[in-house]
């Protein structure tokens, strides 16, 4: 941050929350109706759908950063790890038993993430912490390698209806419709969960002044297990959900392919705002798919990621509080 | 804060004298046998396991230029990766397609690092911290789904061939190069660590508002730092291809290398350079310790599990380490060999002292030295300060007094250039300064103490003055750098001028000891004598006896009359204690609310009624003044309102 | 029986330490005032009695109980409160937000909007602010906040520090005169200041100097005398 940077006292006009909210719905809204009018609803009902899983997981990204200032780069491995639980068990167990057990894991794994890793660390650096969480993600990866080797296996979803409708040429099945209503739901929950229940108000407390929180007699340490218990089964949730639409997966599964695109949904969303990260997960997910479509840069490989990275970047720069702007 | 902001490694252990001939016998035998182990070692083992010696050499480069990113600047790349895939690509193309000598190509290599390091360097002066992080790391999976896609530089899925030449085509000679590659880049390491961009590093990474009121371009050294580490980066890169043989895409300059990057420098000690260089290759070698040692067979015992095979070993082993290491060696290996390392350089000696008197500032003329004029600035809709003026002549000890508050920080930003005034001017000898910023004002000549103490805490008394001069270096970073004769010559004079500063202020004793490590009292004289080196014209003094007692606070006040007759300088304090402010001071300010309350001599504004409202309260009675001794008036931090610190929005 | 009985309290931090055996009491129901510099170790003391901050030696006894060395937590619902220095209020969370927090200690007991209206009674300029950030309130409004968060607690034994520091003459003795009002409703207070305006109403005075206590009693002259020497001596 170079000295003429701080000299930044003339302000932003300042919009009142409302209008903030409706400017910042309106431009990710403007983005898909135009890729609509382009003539890109393929891409985009396929995008959208597959976003859910993006939006999601930043769903999970968002709750861990509100109450702990952490970039959890574990996120996506809580995902993954409870999609091996339930690759590998559905074949001996019932479909919904395995099910459960698989969100157990990853319920069980934010719980040890915030015991041996983040609760030493709770004083150290947010960096550092980040650099952690990326240790813990890559351990996962590891351990996936090494005991399940680095092959694909197969899962199977829920909901077996591969096409429950068809939306611009593009069929959605059953289990695209229950990681949507999923999503949808977990969002609606937290949103409530941090505004009226009185443990998200004490988490929201609890990271803006952790001393205080102690001062009134909160036991913080209790408060971070139960919020990484709470990111380990929505991460687990769409990991379960959203691997099985494309019915594979492999080691790191979620960390490889969906935790960027879900970082940048956050982003979107200012990192706190729980409706942001939704629709901005939709839409990365639209962007992304609708990438290699566009005339001039079909030709470049991998025009999908390209084209997150630059959504983060633009966002990061442009509006680094996010579009939706809910800042303390 | 744990190992991303451990403390500096450099710090001179300061022995009592070198040691006698006997005592350089041991050192020199430890020091034959590890030249021995890393020299004559591979000559003695097979091919396949001297290329992977080659290999550790590469990746203590990659080590060495990650350190320099996420050790000496602090800020964490998790995109590393990409440039040295794209050192190894470019290597590859110029030596395959191009038929370009071997030596062109690592140097084309460099540039290639080099230059995306620095499109990532300007992102970095936007976007910091986490966020640069995030960036880095979705900027490492576009160059590996995008860049590294472009069939003619990379070969498509084949991969690009990166044979090497005839007479270096044997693992023996392609091991020795390494080495040297390696030892080249410690030394452009070393070098940049001793100098003023070293110290600069350190200053910003601990502190950019510290670092520009030193006078440091932040920009300008945050970008020196990734183009070094890109250049670096690209020449091992580089290097990796030829290990290779033939550079494929997928798999290898991925996620999974940009975190092993940064791993291996954790591990080993950020900011250690001989723990960075065992950490990397410590890692790069991890699967084949693990295999020789026989750990392997160890985790063979675990029931179920599949074999942990040379390959899987490090994907397992390496971020076990790494977490190990944060949660509980936060410095790493270089933590632990610090004695060993220190032992084995023998010590270091102080160099004799000189004495002479700094060179006052001179000046004349009727213009004030510092004038300001109607200053009012907003915080929020709130009013900080409502057309505030001052003036400081030449010579002359002015004082700026007021209850918490009042808006005396947020007039010394104005001054100092960190908060810019909403309405007024700031004037220097007549030039109007009030849009330069901090750098170029402490280039002018003002100085700046700050009230949290300015200085960069993980270093010695003697490197903050260091870093302090850093505007009188008089060589560019590039030539410290890369070692120009000139520069160890003006570094001497650097440390004997900071000595002779240390001593004016009796702090000879403490130039080695870390900051950190000194008591409040004297880390607060430090920040003079740190202020005094930057060769001020005036002293800008916030709270300068914030937190000492009575009997501190008295030798503080005599040591500012001794600098203004000693030194010529003019000083302007901001100051709480109010019997400091009537024994040093020619003419007080007092500030209420953003407003000026009063003006005058020290005697006048002591009793003036409104001042002694203002800070006693109406219980006071009117015409009593405030008292000469210890202030009676709560005093503790610089909260204000809403808990805001008074330093800079 | 003393409501609290501090006997020889040692604490301080890393290898720092402040508190070099601290002691003496406080009866239930009344206004105990600890005096000293900075530095004499008056913060620490109230830190450590609140389960902030890990005690090294000596014992506190809380409603006859020995709690030395609990965590916050725990102190918290046995009914000892602290308001801390600088307020500390969530500034991002409303006013209600911030007092339903304070409520956590009680939060199974039930009745906490009932506590609250009576609570408010005392701070009407936090009542008709109820929506409001706590981060935009002035000085004095979050130092009523920071006590009325407290209150919310339901508390034995009400710490204090510095309620008055950083507030105008005048706001400093408005919060003195609300904590004098809410004594006669249920809590005893323990106070920490500088700020000599609060010793009308102070009924056990405690002096402390680079962590001991050089003076505890309730005589008028005998405060006066060591007030005196404690400010303008050293």
């Amino acid at each position: 941050m170079a000295a003429p940077l701080l000299c930044r006292t003339v302000r932003r006009r300042r919009l009142s929350p409302r209008s903030r909210a409706l400017v910042g719905l309106s431009l990710p809204v403007l983005l898909l109706v135009a890729l609509l009018a382009a003539g890109k609803g393929e891409a985009v009902v396929f995008g959208v759908t597959y976003g859910a899983a993006y939006s999601l997981l930043a769903l999970g990204i968002v709750l861990i950063y509100k109450s702990s200032g952490v970039f959890n780069f574990a996120q996506g491995e809580f995902g993954t790890v409870a999609v091996y639980t339930l690759g590998l068990l559905q074949t001996r167990l019932p479909y919904g038993f395995a099910l459960v057990l698989a969100l157990l894991a990853g319920v069980l794994m934010g719980l040890a993430t915030e015991r041996v890793v983040i609760r030493p660390l709770f004083e150290a650096a947010r960096v550092t912490l980040l650099v952690a969480t990326a240790g813990v993600a890559l351990l996962a990866i590891g351990v996936e390698v090494w005991l399940g080797e680095a092959k694909l296996r197969p899962v199977s979803p829920l909901l077996e209806n591969p096409e429950r409708l068809r939306l611009l040429g593009v069929g959605i099945s059953d289990q695209q419709l229950v990681l949507l209503g999923a999503t949808v739901l977990v969002a609606i929950g937290l949103a409530w969960f941090f505004r009226r229940s009185a443990l998200g108000v004490a988490i929201i407390g609890a990271s803006q002044d952790a001393f205080a929180a102690r001062v009134v007699g909160i036991d913080v340490h209790r408060l971070s297990s139960v919020v990484w218990g709470l990111a380990g089964l929505l991460g687990a949730l769409a990991g379960v959900l959203s691997v099985p639409v494309v019915r594979f997966f492999g080691p790191g599964s979620l960390t490889f392919g969906s935790l960027i695109p879900a970082f940048t949904a956050a982003v979107v969303g200012g990192m706190t705002s729980l409706p942001g990260a939704f629709v901005g997960g939709l839409v990365v997910g639209a962007v992304q798919a609708a990438a290699p479509t566009i005339g001039l840069v079909r030709d470049i490989p991998g025009s999908g990621s390209l084209a997150v990275f630059l959504v983060l970047l633009a966002v990061l720069i442009l509006r680094p509080e996010g579009i939706f702007g809910e800042r303390a | 804060m744990r190992a991303l902001q451990a403390e500096a490694a450099e710090v001179p252990e300061r022995a009592a004298g070198r040691p006698g001939i006997l005592g350089w016998v041991p050192r020199i035998a430890v020091w034959a046998v590890l030249g021995l182990v890393v020299f004559g070692l591979p000559l003695v083992r097979e091919a396949t396991d001297v290329r992977l010696y080659a290999r550790a050499a590469i990746f203590a480069i990659l080590g060495i230029s990650t350190n320099v990113l996420v050790g000496y600047v602090g800020q964490l790349s998790l995109g590393h990766q990409a440039f040295v895939g794209m050192g190894a690509f470019a290597s590859a193309y110029m030596v395959s397609r191009a038929g370009q000598p071997l030596p062109v190509a690592l140097g084309v290599a460099m540039v290639a690092g080099a230059l995306q390091a620095l499109v990532l360097g300007v992102v970095s002066l936007r976007i910091r911290g986490l966020y640069f992080a995030l960036v880095t790391l979705a900027y490492g999976l576009v160059a590996e789904a995008s860049l590294f896609q472009i069939k003619s530089l990379t070969g498509g899925g084949a991969g690009q061939p990166a044979p090497l030449p005839p007479a270096l085509d044997s693992p023996w000679r392609f091991y020795y190069l390494c080495l040297a590659v390696l030892a080249l880049v410690l030394w452009v390491d070393s070098r940049l660590l001793a100098t003023k961009a070293g110290r600069a590093f350190l200053a910003i990474r601990e502190n950019p508002f510290v670092a520009a009121s030193l006078g440091i371009d932040v920009r300008a050294y945050t970008l020196l730092a990734f183009v070094v580490a890109g250049a670096e980066a690209g020449l091992g890169g580089g290097l990796y291809a030829h290990y290779m043989g033939q550079v494929v895409a997928t798999r290898v300059f991925d996620f999974g290398l940009a975190l092993t990057l940064v791993a291996m420098t954790v591990v080993g000690g950020l900011r250690s350079r001989p723990g960075v260089v065992m950490g990397s290759a410590f890692f790069a070698l991890l699967g084949y310790l693990v295999e020789k040692t026989g750990l392997n067979r160890v985790f063979g015992l675990i029931p179920f599990a599949p074999p942990l095979t040379q390959e899987i070993a490090p994907l397992v082993l390496g971020p076990l380490l790494l977490l190990v290491t944060l949660i509980l060696y936060p410095g790493g290996i270089g933590e632990l060999i610090r004695p060993l390392i220190s032992w084995l350089a023998g010590g270091e000696v102080r160099e004799a002292e000189g004495r002479e008197g700094s060179g006052g500032a001179g000046g004349e003329g009727v213009t004030p030295l510092l004038e300001v004029r109607d200053c009012s600035v907003w915080f929020d809709g709130l009013q900080a300060l409502k057309g505030v003026g001052l003036r400081v002549d030449e010579w002359e000890v002015v004082g700026i007094i007021g209850p918490n508050g009042a808006g005396k920080t947020t007039l010394f930003n104005v001054i100092t250039g960190f908060v810019q005034p909403s309405e007024g001017r700031v004037f220097f000898r007549g030039r109007d300064i009030t849009a330069l910023p901090t750098h170029q004002r402490v280039a002018l000549g003002m100085g700046r103490s700050f009230q949290n103490i300015g200085l960069v805490k993980g270093a010695t008394v003697l490197q903050n003055l260091l870093t302090a001069q850093h505007l009188e270096a008089g060589y560019s970073a590039w030539a410290g750098t890369l070692g120009a004769p000139t520069t160890f010559r003006r570094e001497e004079e650097l440390r004997r001028r900071a000595e002779e500063i240390l001593d004016l202020l009796g702090l000879g004793e403490v130039a080695g000891e870390r900051v950190a490590e000194l008591p409040y009292g004297i880390q607060k004289k430090v920040e003079l004598a740190a202020v005094l080196a930057t060769d001020p014209e005036i002293l800008l003094l916030d709270e300068p006896t914030s937190g000492m007692g009575p009997g501190e606070a008295a030798d503080l006040a005599r040591l500012l009359g001794v600098l203004r007759r000693e030194l010529g300088l003019s000083i302007l304090l901001i100051e709480h204690h109010v019997p400091v402010v009537v024994g040093v001071c020619d003419y007080v300010y007092c500030l209420n609310f953003g407003e000026l309350l009063a003006e005058g001599t020290p005697e006048e504004v002591r009793r003036h009624p409104e001042v002694v409202r203002a800070y006693l309260g109406e219980e006071a009675e009117v015409g009593e003044p405030l008292p000469a001794g210890p202030s009676a008036t709560g005093k503790k931090g610089s909260r204000t309102k809403g808990g805001r610190r008074g330093g800079p929005a | 029986m003393a409501l609290l009985e501090v006997r020889e309290l040692r604490a301080g931090y890393d290898h720092l330490p402040v508190l070099q055996g601290v002691s003496f009491t406080v009866e239930e129901g009344e206004t105990a005032v600890i005096f000293g510099l900075n530095g004499a170790g008056k913060t620490t003391t109230l830190l450590t009695l609140a389960g902030l901050l890990r005690p090294t030696g000596g014992s506190v006894r809380f409603l006859g109980r020995e709690v030395a060395g609990k965590p916050s937590h725990v102190l918290a619902a046995m009914g000892l409160v602290l308001v801390p220095e600088g307020r500390r209020a969530f500034p991002g969370l409303s006013v209600e937000q911030n007092l339903l927090l304070g409520a956590w200690p009680a939060r199974r007991e039930g009745r906490i909007r009932e506590t609250m209206g009576k609570i408010l009674e005392y701070f009407p300029p936090l009542s008709q602010r109820l929506s409001q950030k706590a981060g935009t309130l002035s000085g004095g409004e979050q130092q009523m906040l920071a006590i009325a968060r407290a209150l919310m607690a339901r508390p034995r034994l009400l710490l204090v520090d510095e309620a008055s520091l950083g507030l105008s003459p005048v706001m400093a003795r408005t919060v003195f005169e609300v904590l004098a009002a809410i004594k006669g409703e249920g809590p005893t207070l323990l106070l920490v200041e500088q700020n000599v305006g609060v010793l009308p109403y102070a009924e056990r005075v405690i002096i402390m100097e680079k962590g001991v206590v050089v003076f505890e009693g309730v005589g008028e002259e005998a405060r006066a005398v060591r007030l005196r020497e404690s400010y303008l001596g050293g």
